[in-house]
Order: C-alpha cells, then structure tokens, then sequence
C-alpha cells in the first residue's frame, strides 16, 4: 500500500534507520518519531529495540515515551515490536529483572544457555521459521535474520504464531494478542522477503 | 547453517584487496558488488574501511547510507571506529555491527562502552591473526603491527569487555586464495563463548566447504573469493545443505 504513513518509535538505540529503509522499499512512508501526540494518534506503530531489555525500557522512560506506548497497545491498536521492542511486550526479563515490562503478553524472557544445550550464544543467524498459528494468513516468512540471548519462556500458545528450532527446543520467533504483534528476528535485516513480511503484517492489522 | 560473509575491503570509494594485508589493488565499485552478492544470497555484508585506522578516520558514510538503503541484510563496519562518537555515527548512518580491533588496544572500554549503550550483539570483537610457532599472535593496523598478545587470551578479553562475536582473520592467509587456516578456525571457535567468524584464505568452493566442517564455527567471511568470481553463492547454499545433511546422517549412524 503505497505512501501510507508508519510511525516508527525513535527511542535512540541503535539502527531504527535499517527499520524505515526496509518500509520505504514496500512504499511506505516511514517517520521517525519521540512525539507522544503523535505516537498515540498513529494508524501503525512499529517498536524497533536492540541491545539489552533494560537498556529499551529506560530509553523509553527518558524520552517520555511509556504512557503513550502503555495506552497504545492496550487499546488493542497495529503495533509491531521488533527483536527487544518484542520482549518489552512481555511482563519482564532475567536479563534485567528489577524493570518490568509492559505486560501485555504472559511469558518472561530467560537467557537461552537456561536450555542446557551445547549451542553458543547469543543465537546469530537465519533460522527458519516454522508456523504453530494460521491467525496469519497473508504472508508466512520462510528464514529470518535472528540475533539474541534472551527467549520468551512460559509462554501461552494461544500467543504463539511462529518459532524456530535451537538444539531441537521451540523459540518462539512470533507472538500476538489481538492487533499488537512482536517479532525475535529481524524482518527488516531478512531480506526482500522479510520487507514483504512486515508489508504485509501491515496490511493485515492496520 | 554457517554464515557466508561477503568481505568488501574500501579504500576512497573503490573496492580493493590486496594480499596478506599488502598490495593494495583497485577493483570496482563496493556499493555494487554489495547489492550484486546481496541479490545472489549473501547473508550478511562486511565493510572495511581499509586505511581508516593509520589515519584515525572512517570514510564510509556515504557508501553504507547508499548500501543500506537497498541491502537488507546485517551490515558490520570496521576502520577507524576510535571513539563512543564514531560508534553513534555508524549506527546513524545504517550499521548493525562494528568491528573493533585497533583501538581496543589503545583503548580497553571501547568495546565495553559500545556494548553497554547498543548491546552486545552490535559489536564484533576483531582478531588478526598471525601464526607462530606454537600458536598465533594477534595483530593491529590492518596487520602491520604486533602486539604480543597470544590468540586465545585475546579471545577471552573480548568476550569479557562484551563482545557479542568475534571476527577472526587470518594475517597468513588473507588475499591468498590457498584456503582458510583451519586450525585457527578450530582453536578460535572451541576457545570461545560467543560466536566465531572466520576469515582469510578462501579461493572457491571447496575451501568453505571444508571449513563448515568445523561444527562451532558460525560463519565464514569470504573476499577475493567473491571479488574474482571463484564462488557462486546460491551452488555454495545448495553444497553447503548437501554436506550439513550428510555430516547429519553420519552422526546419526
């Protein structure tokens, strides 16, 4: 859907660029913004996050930014977090236990070497992703860019849409509750086919 | 799966390569050969700003706003990057990761400092490696100067100051085309708790194939390899599927 606005939240931690660059090949005209007015008012909302879960939080408390992300997505409004802006959707993580997160999902976010495999971590690569969920139908993405430590664990599998194999366990890779999505992996670092993907999510809750 | 790595080596706006570090040659456009190996199935793209650390500068700016704009795929940047500022500045301008290696010498935080404010997995630890008798030694400056520091130490203090993967090269073999140093690849990988790349060496197929034997090892950084047209990327995915699926089996039988 060509020149349709997204609003991406601009919390200052690392390449948000890489999110708006992959929106622009699917013609979208993607804004950068830390405005809570204008955050709130925004049809899609995408939370980019990389780097540690505490790290997003405090990020997204400076800028003044938590109400209006807390409102948005309770409101059950398109949302899109990415990678960390995923785990903030959750109740917390181990990786910073004293900050909670928003909430939104059950499930806290343990490191995977609690899973006792061989592995290194953190999990760097293209995994490909197997669907548990038809709650999307549009576009089902084969591999995608992962690179974390961090999974969600207790999670209902009702919230559940995709996940990959790491040493034969299931990490979830895509998760909802109504309208407000989270993705593990990068779509906008997984190719044409992960722009398509976001594109396509897009159309889908928007 | 390992990684491939496409390693684009920049010196003002031309792609370059040279051998053993040396002999620095001109041969094509990087944005190009970016977008090129991008299309062909590239899994992540390597830039490195050549000259960038004898000078204390990093040139790449306009090249990586222009690459990131169409490849999506991870984009790590090496050269140059001295202080938290030049780290702001690439992640600015469209890096995922940076590669350090000359400065955290000189300066032991670097590394921490970026780890801290964009995580770990923004941030490469990288090892040029010499061999000795008995090991190998890590060097600076695009493999000009010694340090002294034996290759698994150095492992250790890069995981320690935060690094989220480490990149590590072989000084002997780079530009050769005679193959990877597979003993550093196994040494390096086996010695450390955060992913490993390897880099140096490869002149064509059979030389990656051989190296993603090494269970381990994460991925492979491929050069000349790419650049003179030894490899086609999607023949490597299939053979490289190929061999995964028969390692498999053998361990199963």
């Amino acid at each position: 859907m060509a020149n349709r606005t997204v609003y991406v939240v601009d919390h200052g931690i690392g390449n948000i660029r890489s999110v708006t660059n992959a929106l622009a090949l699917s013609g979208y005209d993607a804004r950068l913004t830390r405005d809570p007015n204008e955050l709130s008012d925004a049809s899609i909302l995408i939370l980019p996050g990389v780097g540690n879960f505490g790290g997003v939080m405090s990020a997204i408390q400076e800028a003044g930014l938590y109400e209006s992300i807390r409102d948005y997505i309770y409101q059950d409004k398109p949302f899109i977090g990415i990678c960390v802006g995923m785990q903030v959707l959750f109740q917390g993580s181990l990786e910073a236990p004293s900050t909670p997160g928003f909430g939104l999902i059950d499930g806290q976010f343990k490191h995977l070497s609690s899973l006792g495999t061989a592995e290194v971590t953190p999990s760097i690569g293209w995994r490909e992703l197997h669907y548990q969920s038809d709650r999307i139908g549009t576009y089902h993405l084969r591999e995608a860019y992962f690179v974390h430590s961090y999974f969600a664990s207790s999670l209902d599998d009702e919230d559940l849409i995709s996940s990959y194999l790491w040493s034969g366990n299931q990490i979830p890779a895509h998760v909802a509750r109504g309208r407000v999505h989270g993705v593990q992996f990068h779509p906008e670092k997984s190719r044409r086919d992960g722009a398509r993907f976001l594109d396509a999510l897009i159309q889908e809750i928007g | 799966m390992k990684r491939l790595i496409a390693r684009l080596d920049v010196k003002s706006n031309f792609l370059i390569k040279g051998v053993r570090f040396e002999g620095l040659r001109k041969i094509g456009d990087p944005a190009i050969a970016a977008q090129k190996y991008y299309i062909e199935g590239i899994d992540e793209i390597f830039l490195v700003d050549n000259v960038a650390s004898l000078f204390g500068r990093n040139h790449l700016g306009t090249l990586l706003e222009r690459v990131a704009r169409d490849v999506l795929v991870p984009l790590t940047v090496a050269g140059g990057i001295r202080t938290i500022r030049d780290a702001e500045n690439l992640f600015g301008l469209g890096a995922d990761k940076l590669a350090v290696n000359t400065a955290s010498f000189s300066n032991p935080n670097l590394i921490s400092e970026i780890a801290n404010k964009f995580g770990s997995q923004a941030i490469v630890g990288s090892i040029q490696a010499q061999r000795l008798a008995g090991g190998w030694e890590c060097l600076v400056e695009q493999g000009r100067d010694r340090t002294g520091v034996p290759l698994v130490d150095r492992i250790h203090q890069l995981v320690e100051f935060g690094a989220g993967e480490l990149l590590v090269t072989s000084v002997d073999n780079d530009g050769v085309m005679g193959g990877y140093d597979l003993q550093l690849a196994e040494v390096a990988a086996a010695s450390s708790s955060v992913p490993v790349v390897i880099g140096g060496g490869c002149g064509g197929i059979d030389d990656a194939l051989r190296v993603m034997k090494i269970e381990k090892l994460s991925g492979l950084a491929m050069g000349s390899a790419l650049h003179f047209g030894h490899i086609d990327i999607s023949e490597l995915k299939t053979k490289s599927l190929e061999q995964e699926n028969l390692l498999n089996e053998g361990n199963r039988g």
